[in-house]
């Protein structure tokens, strides 16, 4: 019996079958017209996340600019925080992302600006708004071969976020001016009092990492604010420079002194909401924002401040600031000349004041804007100009950081010491 | 039947029985053509493996999921076998497969030999012990994770039975985490790996076991010459399905520690997610991922060999 038909009823349909097979196939991978500038579709999509769920912010500035520029659309794609980056890139390479999208600056992490742009993946900002608007400090973070790629959402310092009417009830003195040997003398006094000064998160690479980068903010990019392109140059290492080693072995420290919380090498990021929530710990370290988001969540309950991280040997305390939330244009959007001017909208001092507000962050062009009340403790930081971006953003892949994040954890359940952490942040580095 | 050194033999067939008639005609010509398994075959091909051949191409490359690519022959694989935390990776995998196997095959098939009949409350424990299998793993994960929390109740118990000292941060302890992932990965698999055994059990004849019984085997006699040849293809079937289990073991270790503390709970899976989606490094991730596959591949064949039918060892 033979199983290849003959008939031509047969052939018709296999080639009907392959047919219908290959135009399912490749409908996948179909490209659509692109518009003329001047008669551009006035509908475009904004793919973000956030990390709180009830924020607005991107929701009412999309809704702003829709109600400024009649005419306009704009639908947005909501994206679970947890995988955005993932499928940010998988969207883009792909062809399928949104006009507009919310990615992190610099490099350094799974959707950064600069892998992007490398790629020709995101539109160039070309107009002279975007260049003008971006603070010299942080130019570079939003730049790829001198061409602008993104523009910041807001401006965050990082530091301990910090219950200070828990702390003051219990008698934890500790303020901006504090040193780290105050720090360490009040994670004491906290402990006696049956409370931790700070929860850690040590299996959240994050969490042991921006701890450690608020301390670097002091020992390392404090006095030398370029000691990223040294790196880059291979003129210093991190295990071969001084401000790293303080950097690292203060963690140590905060941990012999038993700053953090039991078992804190194991605990996730529900120990840090719940440790302050329910009065165990009297703060933990991560952006600014999260003032605002527990301020929120109490109802008031809670009302906390955010605090510079003092640092161990620095003769100077600077405060760590983080500029990596961006938003940023496909290169392959049909609407390119609406993309940017929704994107210039927000570089506006009201625009990018609507966004710091809602995100209970900073412009980036501060301004005479108004901090926000938990930001109290650093006003001075801000206006005596000793802040620092958090370097990390400028490392050349996601290893880096996670190796920091990582060593810190296997640092304090004895796996590996000071040196051997920093080591592996160079292997991780590359060269 | 009859039993020649503990193999079952079918009856001969009768030559005179008649046999089922052979399908002759032309009747229903058109359909169960082979090209109506064209389509599902295309997407077969296309989806599962093309895919598959794409992703290992990759391995030689230098991807890192976004633009242009070199070819770094087998850079790649030199270094899944000399960077540590990833030669950790592999031992943690092999580790866990190995535990995962033998433990959940040792205890699904201990509550199906004590489920298998007689008990009257049997149909309610072998729910009960199934009801893990049909959780999300993520969920039972996170269950667990509260459990081994340092403040969790595994914790408060030894507390509360003055066993204090043996408190332990359990998920961030380097030497006890991976035994934890252990314990979760068997709990949550054991009554899938009793359901197999339970469906070998029902093909073993009672009346051999009563027969045995009377020639005075003993348990043990009787377990080791009649029921464990009988449900050999049950056993070669749960112990190539846990093995492929083991080795790809992702939820459970990326809920409970995420790898850590440091990298000690890594496994190849994890490394496979964690160089591709979170260091970009997608041509290593496609190496490592490619080693994975040809472990479960060779480790599954050698697996069948060694728990073949006797039946067929003998042929």
């Amino acid at each position: 019996m033979s199983f290849v038909s003959n008939s031509p009823r047969g052939w018709l349909a296999v080639g009907a079958t392959a047919v219908a097979a290959t135009i399912v196939l490749s409908g996948c991978g179909s490209s659509s017209q692109t518009a003329s500038p001047e008669n551009e579709p006035q509908t475009i999509k904004f793919a973000f996340s956030q990390i709180n769920p009830t924020d607005t912010f991107f929701q009412d500035a999309a809704a702003n600019f829709e109600k400024a520029n009649p005419g306009t659309k704009i639908e947005l794609v909501k994206l679970p925080t947890e995988t955005a980056p993932q499928t940010i890139t998988t969207q883009l390479q792909g062809g399928s992302a949104a006009d507009v999208l919310s990615i992190f600056s610099g490099q350094g992490q799974t959707g950064s600006m600069t892998g992007f742009a490398k790629a020709n993946l995101l539109l160039e900002l070309n107009d002279p708004e975007f260049s003008t608007t971006l603070p010299k400090s942080i130019e570079k973070l939003f730049k790829y071969n001198d061409k602008v790629y993104a523009v910041p959402v807001a401006n965050m310092p990082a530091g301990l976020i910090f219950n200070q009417a828990k702390a003051q009830e219990i008698g934890v003195k500790l303020d901006a001016t504090s040193s780290f040997d105050d720090l360490l003398k009040q994670c004491t006094v906290a402990r006696d009092k049956g409370v931790t000064l700070t929860a850690l998160a040590g299996t959240v690479p994050g969490n042991p990492g921006i701890l450690t980068m608020a301390l670097a903010s002091s020992t390392v990019y404090g006095p030398n604010p370029e000691w990223n392109a040294d790196r880059i140059a291979g003129k210093t290492t991190f295990a071969g420079d001084k401000g790293w080693q303080q950097a690292v072995g203060g963690v140590k420290q905060m941990f012999d002194a038993g700053c953090f919380q039991e078992g804190a090498a194991g605990a996730g990021f529900d120990a840090l909401n719940s440790g302050m929530g329910q009065g165990k710990a009297l703060g933990f370290f991560a952006p600014g924002a999260a003032t605002t988001a527990i301020a929120n969540a109490t109802k008031g309950a809670v009302n906390p401040v955010i605090l510079p991280m003092p640092a161990p040997g620095a003769s100077q305390t600077y405060l760590g600031t983080t500029s990596e939330l961006a938003l940023a244009g496909n290169a392959k959007t049909k609407s390119p000349n609406l993309v940017k001017k929704f994107l210039k909208s927000l570089t506006t001092k009201e625009g990018a004041e609507g966004l710091a507000k809602g995100l209970g962050a900073i412009p980036v062009n501060l301004g005479d804007y108004q901090l926000p009340s938990g930001y109290a403790p650093i006003a001075d930081f801000y206006k005596q100009d000793t802040v620092r971006p958090l370097g990390y953003n400028e490392w050349p892949s996601g290893k880096v950081y996670d190796s920091l994040g990582k060593g810190i954890t296997a640092m304090i359940t004895g796996q590996k010491s000071p040196d051997d952490v920093l080591k592996d942040m160079d292997a991780a580095w590359g060269n | 039947m009859t039993i020649t050194n503990g193999t079952l033999k079918p009856p001969e067939t009768n030559a005179d029985e008649p046999i089922a008639a052979k399908r002759t005609g032309t009747a229903g010509v058109g359909f169960g053509r082979w090209w109506w398994a064209l389509p599902a075959v295309a997407l077969t091909l296309v989806v599962t493996y093309l895919t598959t051949a794409v992703g290992a191409f990759y391995a030689f490359t230098d991807w890192t999921g976004l633009g242009d690519f070199n070819f770094v022959g087998f850079d790649n694989f030199i270094h899944v076998f000399r960077d540590q935390a990833l030669l950790g990776s592999v031992r943690n995998t092999l580790l866990l497969a190995a535990g995962f196997v033998v433990f959940t095959n040792l205890l699904g098939l201990s509550f199906a030999l004590a489920l298998n009949r007689t008990l009257k409350c049997r149909y309610f424990l072998r729910a009960l012990i199934f009801m893990p299998v049909v959780l999300s793993s993520v969920a039972v994960s996170f269950i667990w994770k509260f459990i081994f929390a340092y403040d969790g109740p595994l914790n408060q118990f030894l507390n509360s039975m003055g066993l204090g000292s043996l408190k332990q941060d359990w998920l961030a302890n380097p030497a006890l985490a991976l035994w934890c992932i252990l314990a979760v990965m068997v709990w949550r698999s054991i009554g899938f790996v009793m359901v197999i055994y339970l469906a070998g059990l029902a093909t073993v004849p009672v009346e051999l076991e009563e027969a045995a019984a009377l020639d005075g085997a003993g348990i043990w006699q009787t377990f080791r010459n009649i029921t464990l040849p009988t449900i050999q293809p049950s056993v070669t079937i749960a112990t190539v399905l846990t093995l492929i289990q083991g080795l790809t073991v992702f939820d459970e270790v990326l809920t409970l520690t995420g790898g850590g503390p440091g990298d000690a709970t890594q496994t190849l899976a994890t490394q496979v997610y964690s160089q591709t989606f979170i260091y970009g490094g997608f041509g290593l991730g496609a190496a490592a991922a490619l080693v994975l596959t040809v472990f479960i591949l060779i480790l599954a064949l050698i697996q069948q060999f060694v728990a073949r039918d006797r039946a067929v060892r003998e042929d």
